[in-house]
Order: C-alpha cells, then structure tokens, then sequence
C-alpha cells in the first residue's frame, strides 16, 4: 500500500535527512514509526502524504504520487499533524463542512468515537482544550475510513484513560483493507496497539519488523547477570531487565521501550539478527 | 475519478471558505467601506468630488491584495498547512475558489458600496452648494459629478475608467496571490515591501538608463514607460514619446500580460507548494 524507494530528503541539499531510503508497508497492520526527537519521523510522514517532497527517489501510497495531492489521492489519506488548529466553528459545522470530502465518512462512526472519547459535542472547536481537540480529530480521522491514516504524536496531550480509550478505538477501527501509521517518541503508548515497528535513527530505517519475528529473535526478560547475548540492560528492583537475543526460543513480551533502547545502542547488531 | 476540477468538489470548497473566513473578510471590507467614507467626509469643505472618488479608487485597489490575503493565510501555522493542503480538491480548485472569491464577491461588492456612498455624499454636497454657495447646475455637473463607471478611458477622474481599474484590480490581486503563496510568516508585510522595492528599483533603473543615453547635464523622468520628460539646464522641457507601435505592446504587457502571468504563477505554485 506505501512502497518508498530510494528515497533522498533534506532540508538542506548539504546536509540530507534521507538517503536511499526503502521500505515498503502493506495494509491490514498498525506501523509504530518510532524515533528520537529530530531523528526525522515527521518529516517521514509528511513525504508520504505529498507536504514535502524528496530531493530523489519516488513514493507510492494507495497507486498514486502523493507529490501530485490529486484528489482521488487525498479523498483516501488522512493525516492528523503532532500539533492541531481548528477554526471557530462547531463539531457540527466542522462535521458538515469537511466530511463530504471524504466519500466514505461515517457520520454514527463519528458520533460514537466522539462519545467513547467524552468529547462534548456542543463546544466551538477553538475553545477545546488540546486534548479535546486531539480527540476530535482522531475521532474524524478514524470516521473518514480512509485507506492510509497517518497520525504524528496523536497520543501528545491525551490523559490516561484517553491514550487506552485511543487504543481501544484504534485496534477496533483496523480492517484488512486499511493502514494505520503511529509515529511518537512516547513509545509506551502504542503497548498492544502496534503489529509493526520501524525505528528510525541518523538519517536510516535502523529495525522494521512485526512484533510476531521480533517475538521470535528477541527476548525479554529479568536476569540475574547479564550474558553475551544481551543487547540492552537496565537495573530493576528484581536484577536486570534485559533485551537479549532470543537463542532458546523463549516467549516474552515486548516491552517496546526497551526494545527502542537496545536498537539505538547496537543498530549494527540489530541489523545482523533482522536480515 | 476527475482529479482536475469537480463542480461538486469546487462548490464544497467555496463553501467552506466562505464559512471559515467569511467573517474576517466581512470585517475587511466594512474597514474599507469606512475608509471611503471618511475619505468622503474629510473632503467635503473642498466642494469637489473628483478628490474622494480618487481615493476610493486606491482603497478598493489595494484592499484586494487584503482580501486575497486573508483567503490564503493558511501557511503561517502547520497544521493549518498541512490541513488545507490535503484537502481533497485539485490545485485548480483551491487556485479557483480564491479568484471567484476575489472577482465575483469582492469586486462587485466594492463597486456597489462605492457607488453607493458617492450618490448618498453628493447628494448632500449638491444641496448644499446649491443652498449654501448658489451653485448652478452647470457648476455641479462640473465641480460636483456623480461617479460613473465606463470601460473607455476619459480625461474625467470622476469617470472610473475600468481599462485602468480592471488590469490593476488584477496586477495587485495577483501580487497578492503570489506573496501569499512564497511567503509562509507575516506574507502580506514582506509582499508589500517586495512589491515596493521591486517598483522603486524598475522606476530607478530605468530612469538611470535614460539618463546614461541623453546624458547627465539633463533631468529626465519616465511616465508609464513609455514616455520620457527632459529637463535642460535652462528648465526646457522636452516630451519624447514611444512610437504608437511600442506604446501598445508596453500597454498590453503592463495590464493582460502582467496580471496574467501572476495569477498563472499562483496556480503553479499551488503544486509546487510544500510545508
């Protein structure tokens, strides 16, 4: 559904963000694109939905260019920014004015998600607090039942139960037909949500892999002392909680912070046990 | 699907527009219609209406570059950006919405409002001077006439010739346009100074050019291009005139080629317009 070959982008021709970047991600799965700060994943997001383009190399999503933002493109993209601007208008004035664009929108789905959300719906959208608006838009992001849905940090300024309920809706709303792309650097948002992560750092695409395969070649667990097969160790209050190599074939749950951690320490080890 | 233009998609559009600035536009050209009254009301010891009419001219001129402003200040903030440029519509679309805008809601409502203020004041200043100073009607058709709007160019400032007003309606609208579209912060202040030094430099090198040619012992001054003024030292004036050939082709770059041409250079920046 998103196939992204050799893809070069900078801001500065001297000094490239992207170079010779491939990738290619098919639908029916949530992709968590995690990254430090800066490392680069809006910039990521916004070539695949045509708001920058790369100096080379070419995109794909849903069969089109996204450079071209034709309509029959955008109709089937949506795409929620870290930071949010609403106009001074109604949840029902916005309702009527936006979603005839998008021909699949569903207007109960809306209301629903807006409900589960606790988003009053009689307030002018301006007036919202961020969370508020965050969750508006999520909840008409998610009703446009669009093909490729894209979100940049939704999870920045949400409170706890919303970022579960955020969850909730987002696991329920996937269908075979769709692709939802996650980006955040607050990784422990996206527990149990995620099928597949990519992590991003200097400039290059470091770990792309679905949970099920990175399950099968890690492991993660709390160790007394930690062996040569560990690639990460933190100090807990039971010994050492460690990422290591997954030899015996144990089964673990991913904890995906650590998992970020042991990534960007030995991107070149991680690489050899993915490839 | 037809990713050019859509009258459905076209019609969504202006709608939304409509509703998400229809209120700052209003509040923009009430601010004009202010203006021209005062205009009117501070000149009205000088028992002539060519002065106010002038004025009134000016101000509709350059409050379109405003309005076109206001129509396309989507850029500063980017989430705003990323918002509207992936709406569904085609470049066509957002490029029409703002000229329809323009021309069919701005430029009929201004020579309305216009027309009317200049009845309603002359009215007034014509009973006066007829109570106050015994004016004949000979003295009011010449000191105190309506204004009149006319395609052919006469000597009558109170005539608005539309040869004139049109072309510049167009040329200032789509500076605007342009500045709107390659300026992301403050567009409209650094159009203007553009614009301006761009005008103060054509003006100056090409009264230096002319200068370099006849020589420094003479002042000279060029009108519209297309006519030059020299002033020797024993103050004789010469008029030198472009043949009528090259009179026409300056006429027809200045007011279709010019106007065109930004309009033009606004659709293409439409798709070339990134983040």
């Amino acid at each position: 559904m998103i196939k992204i070959q050799n893809l070069s982008f900078g801001y500065n021709r001297k000094k490239m963000l992207y170079e010779n970047l491939s990738m290619s991600l098919e639908a029916g799965s949530i992709y968590g694109l995690l990254g430090k700060n800066g490392a680069g994943k809006s910039t990521l997001l916004c070539n695949m939905m045509g708001l920058l383009f790369p100096v080379s190399g070419r995109i794909e999503v849903v069969q089109h260019n996204p450079q071209k933002r034709q309509p029959s493109f955008l109709q089937n993209v949506y795409f929620i920014p870290e930071e949010v601007a609403f106009p001074s208008i109604s949840i029902h004035t916005y309702l009527e004015l936006y979603a005839p664009f998008y021909p699949k929108f569903n207007e109960h789905q809306f209301y629903e998600y807006l409900k589960e959300f606790e988003v009053p719906n009689d307030q002018k959208l301006n007036k919202m607090s961020f969370g508020q608006q965050k969750k508006a838009i999520i909840a008409f992001g998610l009703a446009c039942n669009t093909q490729v849905f894209i979100m940049d940090e939704p999870t920045n300024g949400l409170d706890i139960p919303s970022k579960s309920q955020f969850r909730k809706l987002v696991a329920a709303a996937l269908t075979e037909e769709r692709l939802f792309i996650i980006s955040t650097h607050q990784v422990r948002d996206l527990d149990n949500l995620i099928d597949q992560i990519i992590i991003i750092d200097e400039s290059e695409v470091l770990l792309k892999a679905s949970i099920m395969s990175i399950n099968e070649k890690l492991c993660f667990k709390t160790v007394a002392e930690p062996d040569k097969n560990v690639l990460y160790a933190e100090d807990s209050l039971k010994g050492k909680t460690v990422v290591a190599v997954n030899v015996m074939g144990e089964d673990s749950r991913i904890n995906i912070e650590h998992l970020f951690n042991a990534v960007i320490a030995n991107p070149k080890r991680i690489k050899d046990i993915f490839n | 699907m037809n990713n050019t233009f859509n009258f459905r998609r076209f019609g969504l559009l202006l709608r939304k527009t409509i509703y998400e600035k229809g209120l700052v536009l209003g509040g923009t050209f009430i601010l004009v219609t202010v203006l021209i009254v005062l205009s009117y009301s501070s000149t009205s010891q000088n028992r002539v209406s060519s002065l106010p009419q002038s004025m009134g001219f000016v101000i509709g001129l350059f409050s379109v570059t405003a309005w076109v402003n206001i129509l396309l200040n989507n850029f500063s903030k980017k989430s705003v950006a990323a918002s509207y440029l992936t709406l569904p519509c085609s470049h066509i679309e957002k490029w029409l919405s703002v000229f329809v805008i323009t021309v069919f809601m701005y430029l009929p409502l201004f020579l309305v409002v216009f027309k009317v203020i200049d009845t309603l004041f002359l009215n007034h200043y014509r009973e006066l001077a007829i109570s106050k100073f015994h004016y004949s009607t000979k003295q009011l058709e010449t000191d105190l006439p309506y204004l009149t709007y006319n395609f052919i160019e006469k000597d009558n400032l109170n005539r608005m010739p539309f040869g004139f007003f049109l072309p510049t309606f167009f040329g200032l609208g789509g500076v605007a346009v342009v500045g709107s579209l390659y300026f992301n912060q403050k567009s409209y202040i650094k159009t203007a100074l553009v614009f301006l030094g761009l005008a103060f430099a054509l003006s100056l090198g090409s009264d230096m050019l002319f200068r370099a040619i006849i020589g420094e012992e003479s002042s000279t001054s060029i009108l519209s291009f297309t006519k030059a003024v020299i002033t020797t030292e024993n103050t004789r004036f010469f008029t030198v005139n472009a043949s009528e050939s090259i009179q026409q082709i300056v006429k027809y770059f200045m007011m279709i080629f010019i106007p065109m041409a930004l309009w033009l250079i606004g659709l293409v920046r439409f798709s070339d317009k990134e983040l």
